[in-house]
């Protein structure tokens, strides 16, 4: 471990490319700026860092030169020598590079690596410590002139990248420095659904590489989630969801100061908890506040919960699946899901319990929050035992295979039968073959036509009302809560549509061009998505125990139950929810997205 | 304390203007005073907001950064105020922090750079006030200010290594005792001063025992080894007992990593590792205190783990899929950012190559885990990309020389395993297809295709030994097919394609990938292609493929050909701009072939196309430029020829197709004539006659011109009393008032009413047909005459010292002499010579020096072909036609101006010498009727001469007689004039000078001595010939001399008025008729009597000024 991760500074620009605030550490500045004098040649010696001005013009200029904020990415034939994206790598979208100009001296100076995390209007960038023969590589490698690094052969990002904790951790520093700006940094509700968005499909229509989602794909909203905590790339704009949005309240710097110097005091970030931070900033301790007697009190937990106890479990799989109805292109149903967990217990006890449905072949990964104690391997059931922070978190990631088949099944055609209207048929069934009880909160099914305007549409469902706003047509199957007892739903929804590409004029030019090789290609017809949410068992096959769910009352200590340490009386409630992520049933009669499946 | 106060929102002014633009921006603030000063004065202050107070403290870090370090009494000051900050009840906590960080920072950088503040007072007044505060351990209400203080402490340890060194028991005893949550500060700071204890060793006794504190924690001394900064002379007391202490500490150490934040675990780390390596802790010991690490969903956790894991490689042996595969989750959880999940795949590849090394088993064991790397569907594209770059890598380990038959699913054959991979992969971007090609998937789609490519020959691999294998292997045919396939589908993939193979071109390494690329292109796809409109969107490719030596021309020659044709065939109304277009950008390629390939190699298949192009083509400028091209790929040299069609080429933006006639037009524009060189033009560029003059003429007879009109030649309007401008004669018709119409008013004219005997208007008639085909110059091209000249320049002149090497090879000679480019001479003359076009030269060499003579004595005008391998001096010359129209046969001065570029882009102007035209230059056959029979030549010339001779007769009946000239508008009239010369020459001279310079003007020989003769020599045909047994009829009837007295007499006669005494012994042998036309419409006729040693030449004219050139002439002709 040659380093840890050392801040150098930080910068938050606007989306007019100004600077509204930067902080510099010295006493990290004065660590690299050693190093450099002690490794400076002709080519290469300290610099001071940028003032704000600087910075603000070179990132204008990277923006102008690599034709968005964030760049192309990979090596284009606009990419210049010396940027970001003549080394080829996606990664350069976030980990960039910016020349400073010195006015007066004419001389170029090289800032790398800059984080790059855009939020709401505003781009953060933070700048790690590495040592000076990191630069030196990175800068060898956007000036190479061959034809680009071959993968684990050349020189490359990837062992940088791997040699540099400081660039994970600045990118955590920047994520959280996000949430703050953005307001999002509150606490999540108890079940709170982050409902991760996995996008990446057809990128050049959807947005830029990286950008994730379907247009004007609706997010559950029915679902009584609060905003999610890792919800970086949920929100899905309407286009273009690279260029960063106008219209968010004001920045607190004095918030962000304040976080600052707790968090990362020196440029060392030793704690990026902002709600433990803010906490001890506002309420600070009182005598009453004693440590615990006996055992230390984790930094993560600086306060002890007292009140009733108990402790819930939220099971939530997030269902994604890409339905073809076609012979050569099997469908692909995945899940992921997370266990989230609230511990309102006194002390600092342990709790552990078992998980049960953990079939290997199914589930694919179990990732931890680090205050859980995983045994190294296990079978269809594991016990987990961890000692939970206070508050709601996540304890635990999971991707899983479906246990049953996909709760919605179906196909989906459209074809236009003249330019601007379209005849489209699509059969569902809900939950065939589901035999436990279950209930579906909402269930709604979205055509989007994210380059188009709907002008009218004609068509009457069998069921729940159908509704159009200018960029999709929403069929809401149904939107009050029902409980479906394993009774199928078979819905026949056969219209004719007429389209206008209205908004084209305000369109960009890169957009109009689209726009027009689409038209050529006639792939606009692209998807019929579905969004849904529902209460019952969980399709992962995730369980905690339900056997042990009826002892929990008498809390009596047995193995296969939710047990706590030091024993407590606490209640234990435990839900299971089911969304939809990307639910997508593709067009059969148009082109779509495939990927290979290996045969595992 | 000099300088006012500042108001809060003056310094928030201040603070703005730093952070925008440095410390230069201060100095109107704080008028020189010192910056901390004023800071302190206003931190005191109790009426300043707590929040700018801490936007003060920030303000004070950022300026220690590039301030000069603060002297002590600054820093003693800053000490202070800290302390009375830290101890008022009222001030909040918060502002406490920030104070002892920003005091602690401040110290830090300013210490740093002032080593001899280190033993001064102020370091050890911080560090006691520091420690003060962390020796209260759970202590309630600070204790987030302890933690802080802790953190200062830390900070201070790594910038002054083994500052605490001293009192470290003491810190372990308070990190024993800390139970609340600021008991990581304690655990770090402890862990910090442990490292720089085990790191450094210094000497001293003070920290013999861990357990045992033998220095008090307060008062704080600095050790002495820090002020006398002997750092390198520390050494380890090799005690025992202190390792066991030490290791007692780690282990208490070590079960502290479930307390600490992921943040605060990294720096705890960073301390520990180094620590648990001296003290030789058991690896394995750290693999299971830390290899839950993996297990988390925190990714800086997992990235911490890895450093572990690089740290202890030994103990994690075996273990390398089973940690691989923990990272691979971290890029599928889509719950993480996207950044983490490419950071994921990243450390992966980053952990392949570092584990991989030479090892067959851990190849297998990552290729055993291809199958997860496949791309999924709701991957992000960027994940997608790197995806592809592990399956890429799996591929160039199995194409890696080694044995890879024992792995799972590669039995068969691993080429085609390679090829699954590659072919599995794209299906993931497959939308490349039929999105744009500018998507976003095609990047990611040939990026990857990139990545394969080259995977078996990375950069850093030297040995180009793989270059065959490679070119035979499965993957690299999959991908040629591949790109040959989509090219075709989708032409809108033609862009992209050419950006990757020049991408490989412009590779040192892959250089041969992008050739191969292009000669597949060149066998596969072209054949393959429509020859219809769309493939006008392929000429990028094509371009390629002309621009490179290694890819035969002769398929895509071909290829336009038949587009040629096509385009040819299709021409309509309709497609008049489709076939410009087309036809220009099929020139560029071949302009691109002439600049990239040797001429040898294009010859036949260009020429031909060019030729075709040239005569078939609808399109005017396609026509031309091919005819341009087509000539220069003949005449020019291929070094230089590729040379002057490389200028301009490096102007962005300009497509050679669109411009490709543009050749002149893409001069530099910084060119300019330099005068003094202008001036001395002429001594270095020759233009030269190719046939000498045989007069060299001295003089011109210049009469003065009456006439109104500058345009008309002025001496007839002065000297001749009526006639020939035919606008009177017009006029005359006109007001005689016969109302008829011009064609038989023309008619009217000739077939005038005139009494006249047969024979004279015999010749009339004769003379009227002659007159009615000669051009009337005011109303229609004149006749010309054409001098013939040669343009050469030594090539020493632009060369400047450049030598030729005589010795060398013919070519390369020629390639190294200069030349001139785009030359345009341009005549003018004060001579009545009518408009003179210029004339341009497209390309000129230089004469080589040795040369120079040969030039001059050269009069062969033929172009030669520079294929015949000779470079002969008609290549350094250009051969120059001056076109003359004269209006009126005399000689003069051609003045000549050259225009032209040299290679450098500069521009030549100046004046070369004049050019001077004699009378002989004038010399014109008669012009003969368009209805002539070819067999009646000679005797309508024999015709013509006699009537013309009758009609120079000053007292002929023919002088009042107009002849209507052609076009009809205008009339002549003859006025004749006679003379005569006497020539002592011998017979056969006089022969040899006619033949010379004269046998194309003979119309008739008579005598059959001399007849014999001339026949015999074989010079002069296609006359009459004429011996002396029609001689005497002949003289009677037909001569013009004898047509009112016998010969003799007249001859007599004559010879009174040239006063020539005629040898009357000397026997006469026959004559020479010889009939010459002057332009615009005038006649010189001379009879010469043969006799063997003189000769009596007979001059008529009907422009008298001529006779004095033909005197003259005569004698130089003659005499010399």
């Amino acid at each position: 471990m040659p380093s840890g991760c050392c801040i150098r500074g930080l910068w938050i620009l606007n989306n007019q490319d100004s600077v509204i605030f930067s902080r510099k550490f010295p006493v990290v500045e004065r660590r690299w700026r050693v190093a450099c004098e002690k490794e400076s040649d002709d080519n290469f010696k300290y610099h001071l860092l940028p003032y704000d001005s600087e910075l603000a013009s070179a990132f204008a200029d990277r923006k102008k030169r690599e034709g968005s904020a964030r760049g192309f990415g990979i090596h284009v034939s606009q990419s210049v020598k010396g940027s970001d994206s003549w080394v080829d790598d996606p990664i350069t979208r976030h980990v960039i590079s910016l020349h400073i100009n010195k006015e007066e001296k004419g001389e170029s100076n090289l800032l790398w690596p800059l984080i790059l995390h855009i939020k709401g209007p505003y781009s953060i960038l933070v700048l790690p410590l590495v040592e000076p023969h990191h630069l030196k590589s990175y800068s060898r490698m956007c000036n190479r002139s061959d034809c680009g690094s071959a993968v684990g052969a050349d020189e490359n990002l990837s062992s940088l990248l791997l040699d540099l904790p400081s660039i994970t951790g600045a990118f955590i520093v920047a994520h959280t420095i996000g949430e703050i700006i953005i307001g999002e940094a509150v606490e999540s509700e108890v079940v709170a659904a982050s409902s991760p968005s996995v996008g990446g499909l057809l990128d050049s229509l959807t947005g830029s590489i990286g950008i994730s989602g379907i247009s004007a794909r609706p997010k559950p909203v029915a679902a009584p989630v609060a905003a999610s905590t890792a919800s970086g790339t949920a929100v899905s704009g309407a286009v273009m969801s690279d260029a960063p949005k106008m219209g968010s309240r004001p920045l607190d710097k004095d918030v962000l100061r304040s976080f600052i110097s707790s968090a990362m005091p020196f440029g060392t970030p030793l704690d990026l908890s902002y709600s433990n931070i803010s906490a001890i900033k506002s309420t600070g301790f009182s005598s009453a506040d004693t440590p615990p007697a006996d055992r230390k009190q984790p930094a993560w937990k600086p306060y002890l919960y007292r009140g009733k106890q108990r402790i819930l479990f939220t099971i939530h799989d997030t269902v994604h699946a890409a339905m073809y109805d076609r012979d050569e292109i099997p469908d692909s149903i995945t899940i992921s899901g997370q266990v989230n967990c609230r511990a309102e217990l006194e002390g600092l006890p342990d709790v552990s319990f078992p998980l049960t449905g953990l079939d290997t072949a199914r589930v694919q990964s179990l990732t931890f929050h680090p205050c859980a104690q995983v045994p190294e391997h296990g079978g269809d059931k594991q016990a987990i035992t961890f000692s939970p922070p206070l508050g709601n978190f996540v304890l635990m990631h999971y991707q899983a295979l479906c246990s049953v088949g996909p709760p919605i099944k179906g196909f989906y055609q459209l074809s236009m039968v003249s330019e601007n209207e379209g005849a489209f048929l699509f059969k569902l069934s809900l939950m065939e073959g589901y035999k436990t009880p279950l209930t579906i909160e909402f269930c709604a099914v979205t055509m989007p036509f994210p380059r188009r305007r709907v002008v009218s549409f004609d068509g009457t469902p069998s069921i729940g009302t159908v509704s159009n706003t200018d960029h999709s047509v929403e069929w809401k199957i149904i939107t009050n809560t029902q409980a479906l007892l394993g009774r199928a739903l078979r819905r026949l929804f056969l219209e004719q549509l007429d389209l206008l590409h209205g908004k084209l004029k305000e369109c960009l030019r890169l957009d109009q061009q689209l726009e027009v090789w689409l038209m050529k290609t006639v792939i606009l017809k692209l998807s019929l998505v579905v969004s849904f949410k529902m209460i019952g068992p969980s399709l992962s096959g995730m369980s905690i125990d339900p056997k042990s769910r009826l002892k929990l009352s008498g809390f009596k200590q047995c193995e296969h139950e939710v047990s706590i340490f030091p024993a407590v009386k606490a209640t234990v409630e435990i839900s299971t929810q089911v969304t939809s992520g990307d639910y997508i049933l593709w067009n059969t009669l148009g082109k779509c997205p495939v990927a290979a499946t290996p045969e595992a | 304390m000099a300088g006012k106060l500042l108001s809060p929102t003056e310094w928030e002014s201040v603070i703005d203007d730093y952070n925008l633009g440095g410390a230069a921006n201060l100095h109107r603030w704080t008028g020189g005073a010192s910056v901390v000063d004023l800071c302190i004065s206003s931190l005191l202050r109790k009426d300043f907001p707590v929040q700018l107070k801490l936007n003060l403290l920030t303000f004070l870090e950022h300026d220690s950064l590039d301030d000069s370090p603060l002297p002590s009494s600054s820093l003693s000051r800053l000490i202070d105020a800290l302390r009375s900050v830290i101890q008022s009840p009222s001030d909040p906590f918060a502002l406490k922090d920030q104070f002892l960080i920003s005091t602690t920072a401040i110290f830090i950088t300013s210490l740093l750079d002032n080593d001899e503040l280190i033993s001064g007072s102020p370091l050890r007044d911080l560090v006691e006030l520091f420690l003060t505060i962390i020796n209260r351990p759970n202590h309630g209400l600070d204790r987030h200010t302890r933690g802080v203080a802790c953190e200062c402490l830390r900070q201070l340890e790594l910038a002054f290594p083994c500052l605490l060194s001293e009192i470290t028991p003491h810190l372990w005893s308070l990190c024993q005792s800390e139970r609340t949550h600021v008991s990581q500060w304690y655990v770090l700071l402890l862990s910090t001063t442990i490292l720089n204890v085990v790191k450094l060793k210094p000497s001293g006794t003070s920290i013999s025992s861990m357990s045992n504190a033998t220095i008090p924690l307060i008062p704080f001394s600095v050790p002495q080894f820090l002020i006398d900064g002997v750092g390198s002379d520390f050494v380890w007391k090799e005690k025992e007992i202190c390792y066991k202490e030490l290791r007692r500490v780690v282990a208490f150490l070590l079960e502290c990593p479930q307390y600490l934040t992921p943040f605060g675990l990294v720096e705890f780390m960073v301390a520990i590792i180094p620590v648990a390596e001296e003290l030789e802790l058991q690896a394995s010991l750290m693999r299971v205190q830390f290899s839950w690490l993996l297990y988390t969903f925190e990714p800086l956790l997992c990235h911490i783990f890895l450093g572990i894991y690089f740290k202890f490689l030994d103990s994690f042996q075996g273990q390398e899929l089973e940690v691989a595969s923990r990272i691979m989750l971290l890029s599928k959880e889509p719950q993480h950012h996207l950044v983490f999940r490419l950071l994921g795949l990243h450390w992966i590849l980053g952990f392949f190559a570092l584990i991989v090394g030479e090892d067959e088993a851990k190849k297998r064991s990552i290729l055993d885990m291809s199958l997860r790397f496949y791309p999924t569907i709701f991957d992000p594209l960027a994940i997608k990309a790197l995806k592809l770059d592990l399956l890429a890598y799996c591929s160039s380990l199995i194409c890696n020389p080694g044995d890879a038959s024992g792995l799972k699913g590669v039995e068969a054959d691993k080429g085609v395993y390679q090829v699954t991979l590659f072919k599995d992969g794209l299906v993931s971007v497959s939308a490349f297809k039929w999105l744009p090609p500018w998507s976003t998937e095609t990047a990611v789609a040939f990026r990857a295709f990139h990545k394969f490519l080259i995977g078996g020959s990375p950069h850093a691999d030297a040995s180009s030994s793989s270059v065959g294998t490679l070119i035979e292997s499965d993957i690299f045919y999959t991908l040629q097919k591949m790109l040959v396939d989509s090219t075709s589908e989708s032409k809108g993939l033609v862009p992209v394609i050419v950006a990757c193979i020049d991408r490989l071109l412009g590779c040192h390494k892959h250089h041969w990938l992008g050739e191969h690329l292009l000669v597949t292109l060149d066998k596969h796809l072209l054949p393959e292609l429509k020859k219809d409109y769309s493939l006008g969107s392929y000429f990028p490719i094509f371009e390629r493929i002309s621009e490179n030596d290694k890819v035969s021309p002769s398929g895509l020659l071909e290829l336009l050909m038949r587009f040629t044709i096509f385009l040819v065939e299709k021409h309509g109304p309709d497609t008049g701009l489709k076939s410009w277009h087309h036809g220009s950008k099929i020139l560029g390629i071949c302009r691109t072939m002439l600049i990239h390939r040797r001429s040898s190699s294009l010859f036949t298949g260009l020429s031909k196309l060019l030729a075709s192009t040239s005569l078939h083509f609808p399109d005017l400028e396609v026509r031309d430029n091919a005819r341009f091209y087509l000539r220069m790929l003949i005449c020019v040299p291929g070094k230089k020829l590729k040379h002057i069609l490389n200028m301009g080429g490096n102007l962005p933006g300009i497509s050679p197709s669109t411009h490709s006639g543009a050749f002149f037009n893409l001069q530099f524009p910084r060119a300019l004539s330099d005068p003094k060189r202008s001036g001395s033009i002429a001594s270095y560029i020759h233009i030269e006659r190719v046939m000498p003059l045989l007069v060299k003429q001295s003089w011109s007879l210049s009469l003065p011109n009456f006439g109104i009109n500058p345009d008309k030649p002025g001496f007839f309007e002065g000297i001749r009393d009526n006639e020939s401008p035919s606008d009177e004669t017009d006029t005359d018709i006109t007001m005689s008032g016969n109302i008829i119409s011009e064609s038989e008013m023309l008619h009217q004219q000739k077939e005038p009413l005139r009494v006249m005997d047969a024979k004279i208007s015999e010749i009339v008639s004769c003379l009227r047909r002659h007159f009615s085909f000669i051009p009337d110059y005011r109303h229609m091209p004149g006749i010309k005459i054409t001098i013939s000249c040669s343009l050469r320049f030594d090539s020493e002149a632009l060369s400047g010292t450049r030598e030729t090497n005589t010795a060398a090879n013919v070519f390369d000679e020629v390639d190294k002499l200069p030349a001139i480019y785009a030359t345009v001479l341009k005549f003018t003359s004060s001579a009545p010579y009518g408009p003179i076009s210029s004339f341009p030269i497209p390309f000129l060499l230089g004469s080589p020096p040795k040369n120079d003579k040969h030039v001059t004595q050269s009069d062969s005008l033929a172009i030669v072909p520079v294929e015949n391998g000779h470079a002969e001096e008609e290549n350094f010359k250009a051969p120059v036609c001056i076109e003359l129209e004269p209006r009126e046969p005399m000689p003069g001065l051609v003045d000549v101006f050259i225009e032209s570029n040299a290679e450098n882009g500069q521009i030549i102007r100046g004046q070369l010498h004049s050019i001077s035209v004699g009378i002989e230059d004038m010399f014109l056959r008669a012009i003969l009727p368009d209805d002539l029979a070819e067999d009646d030549v000679p005797s309508y010339y024999v015709d013509l001469f006699n009537a013309l001779w009758e009609a120079c007769e000053s007292s002929s009946s023919t002088g009042r007689e107009t002849f209507v000239l052609k076009g009809g508008k205008g009339v002549s009239a003859i006025s004749g004039t006679r003379s005569v010369k006497l020539l002592e020459v011998p017979l056969t001279s006089l022969v040899q000078a006619v033949e010379r310079h004269l046998a194309p003007f003979v119309v008739c020989i008579i005598g059959e001595q001399l007849v014999d003769m001339v026949k015999a020599r074989g010079v002069i045909k296609d006359i009459l010939w004429k011996d002396f047994s029609s001689d005497s009829s002949f003289d009677v009837t037909c001569s013009p001399t004898s047509s009112k007295e016998p010969l003799y007499l007249k001859y007599l006669g004559d010879e009174d008025e040239g006063g020539v005494q005629i040898p009357t012994s000397k026997k006469n042998i026959g004559y020479f008729q010889i009939l010459i036309f002057l332009p615009p419409r005038f006649h010189l006729l001379f009879q010469m009597e043969l006799c063997d040693y003189s000769t009596l030449v007979r001059i008529r004219t009907d422009h008298w000024p001529c006779l004095a050139y033909v005197d003259d002439y005569l004698e130089a002709l003659f005499l010399d």
